[in-house]
């Protein structure tokens, strides 16, 4: 249910391992790659990751989503190496009995992947490129 | 004892290099070793940093042992 991949994400395979009969509702996000930073054109993104640790911490949010909303299932792909503007960079998919629990559970995970699972974007400008780091720019 | 650190994003540019091998005193802990990286590398800056030890969340006061596996990891950007 957790995968980290060099290669296009399609959304529809995310969600295909959260369905189940038992569910009246999947909730998606879809993270893509936006063209401006602060004014400033951006060409292309690179995320780097710590593989091990990612999966790890990724599968660990799922088991917290789990324990604290009636959710059946919860999955994630995100993408590593070099992304254009507008491809995919993560999809998470949760799937519920009722939508409540299916909507708070994926804000909750994408919430705390931008908290605690070791992946990294650096941005690529006209001029240079810098590494994002939490709310920080780091020039390079 | 030996350790493994491995370097992330921003700081492994710093570093120049993705990891090391390192000789650290029985005893060591990550503010420790901290200390001895940034005596290797002089920009490195722990402003913000989080050390995980065998890809876990460590404290500084956390105590190394052989073998470890150590990374630093700028504050993440993943999403």
């Amino acid at each position: 249910l957790i995968e980290i991949t060099r290669e296009a994400i399609r959304p529809q395979s995310v969600i295909d391992r959260v369905l189940s009969d038992k569910c009246g509702a999947v909730v998606t996000f879809i993270g893509t790659v936006r063209n401006n930073f602060e004014g400033k054109r951006v060409l292309y993104l690179e995320y780097e990751a710590y593989p091990e640790m990612a999966r790890k911490k990724l599968a660990e949010i799922a088991v917290e989503v789990k324990s604290q909303w009636p959710v059946e299932e919860v999955a994630v792909t995100h993408r590593l190496g070099r992304l254009d503007i507008g491809e995919i960079s993560v999809v998470i998919a949760v799937s519920a009995g009722h939508r409540v629990a299916a909507f708070q559970g994926c804000q909750y995970a994408i919430d705390r992947i931008k908290e605690i699972v070791p992946i990294w974007k650096k941005e690529f400008y006209e001029d240079g490129a810098a590494w994002i780091e939490g709310p920080h720019h780091v020039k390079v | 004892m030996n350790i493994k650190v491995r370097f992330f994003a921003s700081v492994r540019e710093i570093a120049g290099k993705s990891e090391t091998d390192l000789q650290v005193e029985a005893g060591a802990t990550v503010s420790g070793l901290m200390t001895i990286l940034q005596g290797i590398f002089p920009r490195l800056s722990p402003a913000g940093m989080m050390v995980a030890v065998n890809q876990e969340f460590a404290a500084p006061g956390a105590v190394l042992r052989e073998g470890d596996e150590v990374a630093l990891l700028p504050p993440v950007s993943g999403g």
